[in-house]
């Protein structure tokens, strides 16, 4: 992990990399800085369709990098109320702006989200080598 | 997220970090922000936070990159019988080999599988070759050794110098001014594939060394006009302790540094082969598509065999396949299909940066590999088309200091 790798403290995590903005009922999702460090270059990302619905756990959408692909998936139930459509010509901003900019989709949720880390956890998580991708 | 590694081309090697070696360079990736990952035994750039995989393939295609290849193999053959042996062990005649000139090469087994690629370089210049820099990949290095020492005559020295050494590889249309400025001197007119000693910006106090590239490096440095991206440019052997200034000089000459993730993008659009990935002592120089390079009319191991299969005549051929799409990427490992039939799988794939689109590398059945001819993959359930082209994926451009090179690959 890289000594400048980001965890905002007003986020929270999932142990697969993803960062949820808990603002009820609606859960903000993207992934991590640390995520995309690991992915390189994001080149594609095929969006859900808005209104859809998702189970905690499914399978939310999937990132081409120029290295590898990824699953990414739904820290919440509930509905996708919203998809961020400018990652469709600029899958960059996962890159430049995974907190910001880069964010995935926002998911009505069903209940609040239980089982998500918190910074510290999360930060415990990607710098303990034998839990971390490296 | 799931994922980063398990679609991608496996590692050559994924030793425990403690277990890694470290380059010369080491602490200028670290200042730099580079992101290392292990490779074959080295712990590795993959790329520099600053700019990224893409940012540095567009740098090496449109203006200069510069690369650590000090994880590379050093091997310096010398001695009377060094030319015997590298003849006898690899598929490259290196008595015939002129002073400076450095060839592409491979090192096979008894059945004729590749072992490892290599460049073999002819250092000296005295009436009969007794000074090679042998090449090989990081991770084949230790064995590639010990195979030559198996076959070493007397009076050969066979000495692995990494660890002494670095190697810089400086790749683009602009590489030539920026290695001019950080040597400090014009470079010969070097042609593709030779090399000269040029003095040493960082000279260093000669030991009484008994190996003859060591000894020479204390003056001088190795320059050869070879590489991995299908440009001009230039690599360049150093003693570890000038590699720093190097590197610093080179970037202040306007190279961007750049890691392994797109020194395989800028491969794989050029058809260059990756040892370890591409080949695993499993395939012949014939089936990779590489008879170019082996010199036919001499004695070596595995001859008899390419021979055999030759005759032949019916074996698999590694192609490229170019596909429609640019949002379902091939990767190691996809199987392809024709007409329904499973005819082999991806043993390279990716995004090219150039194109836009995924390209895919891959051993075809003979009467698949002609340009044309169409191939279906299934990626992430999608059916998706794709087409034999010819290599390179990307063609060369016209250069203004010679002729585009057909062929370029240190591995």
């Amino acid at each position: 992990m890289s000594p400048s790798t980001q965890v905002p403290r007003d986020l929270r995590y999932t142990k697969n990399d993803e960062w949820v903005r808990w603002n009820p009922p609606v859960a903000v999702v993207g992934i991590t800085d640390f995520a995309q460090s690991e992915l390189t270059d994001v080149v594609f990302v095929e969006l859900p369709a808005e209104g859809g619905s998702v189970k905690a756990g499914e399978r939310l959408l999937v990132l081409e990098s120029v290295k590898t692909v990824a699953d990414v998936y739904a820290p919440v139930s509930g509905r996708i109320s919203k998809v961020n459509q400018e990652l469709k010509g600029h899958p960059e901003l996962l890159n430049k702006d995974p907190y910001g900019q880069g964010w995935l989709v926002e998911i009505q949720a069903e209940n609040p989200p239980s089982d998500l880390l918190s910074p510290e956890e999360y930060l415990r998580k990607i710098s303990s080598p034998s839990e971390g991708h490296h | 997220m799931t994922g980063p590694g398990s679609a991608a081309a496996p590692a050559p090697d994924a030793a425990p970090s403690s277990d890694l070696r470290r380059t010369p360079l080491h602490a200028e990736h670290r200042d730099a922000g580079a992101h290392m990952v292990p490779f074959g035994g080295w712990e590795m750039p993959l790329y520099y936070t600053a700019s990224g995989i893409l940012a540095e393939h567009r740098a090496v295609r449109e203006g200069v990159g510069m690369f650590d290849v000090s994880h590379m193999g050093v091997l310096s053959v010398s001695g009377p019988g060094a030319a015997w042996l590298l003849a006898r062990r690899t598929v490259t005649d290196a008595h015939r080999l002129r002073p400076g000139q450095c060839r592409y090469s491979f090192l096979l087994n008894d059945e004729g599988k590749i072992h490892d690629d290599l460049l073999v370089s002819r250092l000296d210049s005295q009436e009969t070759p007794r000074e090679f820099l042998v090449v090989p990949n990081a991770a084949t290095a230790p064995r590639i050794r010990e195979i030559l020492l198996q076959h070493r005559p007397r009076e050969t020295r066979i000495e692995m110098l990494n660890g002494d050494t670095a190697m810089v590889a400086v790749q683009g249309p602009r590489s030539r001014a920026a290695v001019e400025s950080a040597l400090g001197l014009p470079l010969p007119p070097l042609r593709f594939y030779t090399g000269a000693f040029v003095p040493s910006p960082f000279p260093l106090p000669v030991p009484p060394d008994p190996d003859p590239l060591r000894a020479r490096l204390a003056r001088e440095v190795w320059v050869s006009r070879t590489g991995y991206t299908g440009e001009l440019g230039f690599e360049i052997l150093v003693p570890a302790p000038g590699a720093p200034e190097l590197w610093r000089r080179l970037g202040a000459a306007g190279a961007v540094p750049c890691g392994l993730g797109s020194r395989d993008t800028l491969r794989m659009e050029k058809g260059y082969l990756l040892s370890g990935v591409d080949f695993q002592t499993d395939r012949t120089p014939l089936e990779a598509g590489q008879e170019r390079f082996v010199d036919f009319d001499h004695p070596f191991v595995g001859r008899p065999a390419l021979e055999a299969q030759r005759a032949r005549g019916d074996y698999a051929r590694w192609s490229g396949i170019l596909f429609e799409d640019s949002t379902a990427i091939p990767r190691h490992g996809a199987p392809l299909f024709h007409g329904g039939r499973d005819v082999g799988s991806v043993s390279s794939g990716g995004l090219s940066p150039t194109l836009g689109r995924g390209i895919a590398l891959a051993y075809l059945p003979p009467g698949l590999t002609a340009p044309g001819t169409g191939l279906t993959a299934t990626l992430r359930g999608r059916e998706v088309t794709g087409t034999v082209v010819p290599l390179p994926f990307v063609p060369g451009r016209p250069s203004p200091t010679g002729p585009t090179p057909p062929r370029s690959g240190l591995g």
